[in-house]
């Protein structure tokens, strides 16, 4: 088990791929301070969840991790989707090409299940309870992405 | 109070299908050098555990020991072993063959079963088949007659699930082949219900288990992108089950 190398497969294709957007949209990850985003009009939150990590088995219990990664784009808020979308997609864009990626003798070998998003938020239809949140009054557009994922750790 | 016992006290182990020979002739085995000819086809792999056993009486000065060795080499189409004392040691020769086996003969057989590993599961039913030998021309009383009925043979069937991994050394890929292994003689199950380790070994004293010959009937592969990979082996009992239900 590695859950860091398993985390990096997904974070650092991320990292680089929004560092290369002009100009360059800042990324936090779990545990990272979001220190810009009373400034930042736009950012990318990462967060990967491990999920189960083993099966059980009679005399052992042999890896099998699973997780969950949620991508959520910010931008500015009432200047429609447009931006967003295109931020977003920088993300399934990483993510179908880690699925994309073959098997490697060494390392870790990852794949997404399918790609469940986006979704925004907040949502303007009505009186859903988005409008009611804390969340309908940030001055932020909010998409979601996430994807469950299975990974193997090689050796 | 009583434990239940959970299906993790449980474990599945295996002497591979083919890795049983027990008719070895004194001419099997070599005057000069180390090939043992123990049959061709059979399933012996190379560092496979096995025992070499000769009849009483006979007569092994300068021959191949009796005693617990590791497959060397092992060629189907010929039929040629060659042992060696350690995994992947040098092979044992002799400089001189064995003699006066009578009416009996020399065995070499896989040494025990071994524990294959990532099982989910086994399960193991047996069966008895019912005679019915009613006979007519019973009174009718109160209540209406019953049939009557004796016990046939018996029979049974089991199946395991096993999780492929990336250790390749598995017994469980060993399973797999052995299914379509022509000579499966010495296929076994060690089925433990209950398997107590002391020292690092097995104590089959305390242990409970069901010790069963078998023939492998069939290995159903899973492979999806949602779950573990897994293979579902079938066999059935080809001689009486050993029990050992006791824990003493």
């Amino acid at each position: 088990m590695n859950y860091q190398a398993v985390r990096a497969v997904f974070e650092a294709p991320l990292l680089s791929a929004y560092n290369n957007l002009t100009p360059a949209v800042p990324v936090y990850f779990d545990n990272v301070m979001n220190d810009d985003a009373d400034s930042a009009e736009e950012f990318v939150h990462v967060n990967i969840h491990f999920g189960l990590t083993t099966e059980l088995a009679l005399t052992s219990n042999p890896d099998n991790i699973r997780g969950v990664i949620v991508i959520r784009t910010y931008t500015p808020k009432d200047r429609g989707p447009a931006r967003n979308q295109t931020l977003v997609d920088v993300a399934t864009t990483v993510i179908q090409t880690i699925n994309a990626t073959a098997k490697p003798a060494t390392g870790v070998y990852a794949r997404t299940g399918p790609i469940d998003g986006p979704s925004f938020s907040p949502s303007f239809a009505g009186t859903t309870p988005d409008q009611q949140s804390r969340r309908a009054f940030t001055p932020f557009f909010i998409s979601r992405i996430e994807a469950g994922f299975q990974a193997q750790v090689l050796s | 109070m009583a434990t239940v016992l959970s299906g993790t006290s449980g474990a599945l182990y295996y002497t591979p299908a083919g890795t049983s020979v027990t008719t070895l002739a004194a001419g099997a085995f070599p005057a000069t050098g180390a090939n043992i000819t123990v049959g061709s086809y059979l399933g012996f792999k190379v560092n496979d555990p096995v025992t070499l056993a000769y009849p009483v009486g006979a007569t092994v000065t300068n021959a191949i020991p009796a005693g617990a060795y590791f497959v060397k080499t092992y060629v189907p189409a010929t039929g040629i072993m060659t042992v060696s004392s350690t995994a992947g040691g040098s092979a044992v020769t002799a400089t001189a063959a064995p003699s006066g086996f009578g009416a009996g003969f020399a065995s070499i057989t896989y040494t025990a079963p071994a524990v294959v590993g990532s099982v989910r599961e086994w399960s193991f039913e047996i069966t008895r088949s019912e005679i019915d030998v009613t006979t007519i021309g019973q009174e009718a009383g109160q209540y209406a007659p019953f049939r009557s009925y004796i016990t046939g043979f018996a029979d049974g069937s089991g199946s395991a699930t096993v999780y492929t991994t990336d250790d390749d050394t598995n017994l469980s890929s060993r399973m797999i082949e052995d299914v379509i292994q022509a000579t499966q003689a010495g296929a076994t199950m060690k089925l433990y219900i209950d398997r107590i380790v002391a020292a690092g070994t097995v104590n089959d004293t305390t242990s409970r288990s069901i010790s069963v010959p078998v023939i492998l009937t069939s290995a159903s592969l899973t492979v999806n992108p949602d779950d573990g990979q897994s293979v579902e082996i079938a066999f059935r009992p080809s001689a009486a089950p050993t029990f050992d239900l006791s824990k003493s």
